[in-house]
């Protein structure tokens, strides 16, 4: 999947979409007593967005990504409202990870383009705001920061590493 | 103004990011229980704040109205009052059956002279409000004097600072009647004067109006005994009332009318 064409991307975006609806929705590995483990795996469909989309576009795609995961997960609004935060900095962190010669906004975002070394702190950075904010809004109130940051990070590393993999599985 | 458009389509994308996330947060705050109930508690403890501040601003907006109204209340309970206790003792004494009944109307005194032997009260209300001579004037508290004479929109009242006001009053706990009037020397003594010498009272005691005057209720306060001594040439009491009511600050007052003073009266003159 090198250039822009729409039918691979399609099909990616099915296949991440079934996996997290119907194998991770059941995915939750409580720890303690008020943190849980859980893994998602979604994000990826934003993170691999064309480059060329109008960011109305990315932000519309991305809220309606988000309201069909959160139809399953029966919490609407949740993850719609944490995945167009994430999407509104998508182009403040690809900004900041520029490679030397510019972005060739023919082709998708991904590591086989520009590189794992690329690839890796620009995904970390947009699953992190992501679940920052999807915990933060799930918690809705000050009182369970630790919770939000635990969270957080555990379902951050677990996420990172899912998507990691699934990209060097698929071959993306 | 083509560069405002020109910024428009620039963060265009900046407004679709805000309309999506309220779009989220209208969700998320209506479908999703727990963020609900935060959401309306915090919402409420602020908005309840606001509306607290409000609800005192108009309250005090609205101040003279709910004067007027507390003051219409108290004249209508004072006139229930006044009809209660003639109907207890209609019912626990031994009196003649006097079917009293008494109308009372609240009035703002207007001006006031404390200072000269004949004292006068001029009230807001007249003729046009149903006053006519010879209605009594109180307060909650007690006697405040007699209405002499009446204008269309004013009246004007003897207080009880006055050599010209009689009342026929009582020492409460007494059936003993004897007449209030003042000598025009000192502001804070009232003369009660007729009260025989072998009737009982003490100093403190308070005195009252009985039902005999055609003006006021009975069981209205005047003042309360100071001192008394015998007048030695006709056997009667000499008693020294300090009147309950401070003159110099009154405002309100209730103008009260006998609606069977007519007839009593006419009959009193009968003879």
């Amino acid at each position: 999947m090198k250039t822009n064409s729409l039918f691979p991307f399609l099909i990616h975006v099915f296949a991440l979409l079934a996996i997290q609806i119907l194998l991770l929705i059941n995915f939750v590995i409580p720890i303690g007593s008020q943190f849980s483990f859980t893994l998602y795996i979604y994000p990826l469909i934003v993170i691999i967005l064309p480059l060329n989309l109008p960011k109305s576009g990315q932000l519309l795609i991305a809220f309606i990504i988000g309201i069909i995961i959160d139809y399953f997960y029966n919490s609407p609004g949740v993850h719609s409202g944490a995945l167009v935060f994430a999407t509104f900095l998508r182009p403040i962190i690809l900004r900041l990870f520029e490679p030397r010669g510019g972005y060739r906004i023919e082709q998708f975002p991904i590591s086989k383009n520009y590189g794992l070394t690329w690839f890796y702190p620009y995904c970390a950075l947009f699953l992190f705001f992501h679940l920052l904010v999807y915990f933060s809004i799930d918690a809705f109130s000050f009182v369970y920061i630790l919770k939000i940051l635990v969270n957080t990070v555990i379902s951050f590393i677990g996420s990172f590493v899912l998507i990691n993999l699934y990209q060097l599985i698929i071959r993306l | 103004m083509f560069s405002l458009f020109g910024l428009l389509q620039k963060f265009s994308h900046v407004f679709i990011f805000l309309l999506l996330e309220g779009i989220c947060f209208y969700l998320i705050v209506n479908y999703n229980t727990t963020q609900k109930e935060i959401f309306i508690h915090s919402t409420g403890q602020l908005t309840g704040n606001i509306l607290n501040q409000s609800s005192r601003l108009n309250d005090f907006l609205l101040l003279e109205e709910e004067n007027k109204r507390l003051t219409a209340e108290n004249s209508k309970l004072i006139r229930e009052v006044i009809s209660l206790t003639d109907l207890v003792e209609q019912n626990t004494s031994n009196n003649l059956n006097r079917t009293l009944s008494f109308d009372t109307y609240p009035a703002e005194i207007i001006s006031q002279t404390i200072h000269s032997n004949r004292n006068h009260i001029i009230i807001n209300k007249g003729s046009q409000d149903s006053l006519s001579n010879s209605m009594g004037l109180i307060n909650d508290i007690g006697v405040v004097g007699i209405i002499t004479h009446v204008n269309n929109k004013y009246s004007k009242a003897i207080s009880l600072l006055n050599v010209d006001c009689k009342i026929s009053s009582t020492v409460k706990g007494n059936d003993y009647f004897g007449t209030m009037s003042w000598d025009g020397k000192d502001l804070n003594i009232l003369t009660l004067s007729g009260i025989p010498k072998h009737a009982k009272f003490s100093e403190g005691d308070t005195v009252i109006t009985n039902g005999y005057s055609t003006i006021f209720p009975p069981n209205l306060t005047i003042g309360t005994i100071v001192n008394y001594n015998i007048d030695r040439s006709n056997e009667f009491y000499n008693i020294n009332v300090k009147p309950i009511i401070s003159f110099g600050n009154l405002k309100k007052v209730y103008v009260v009318n006998n609606n069977f003073g007519e007839e009593i009266l006419s009959l009193q003159r009968e003879n």
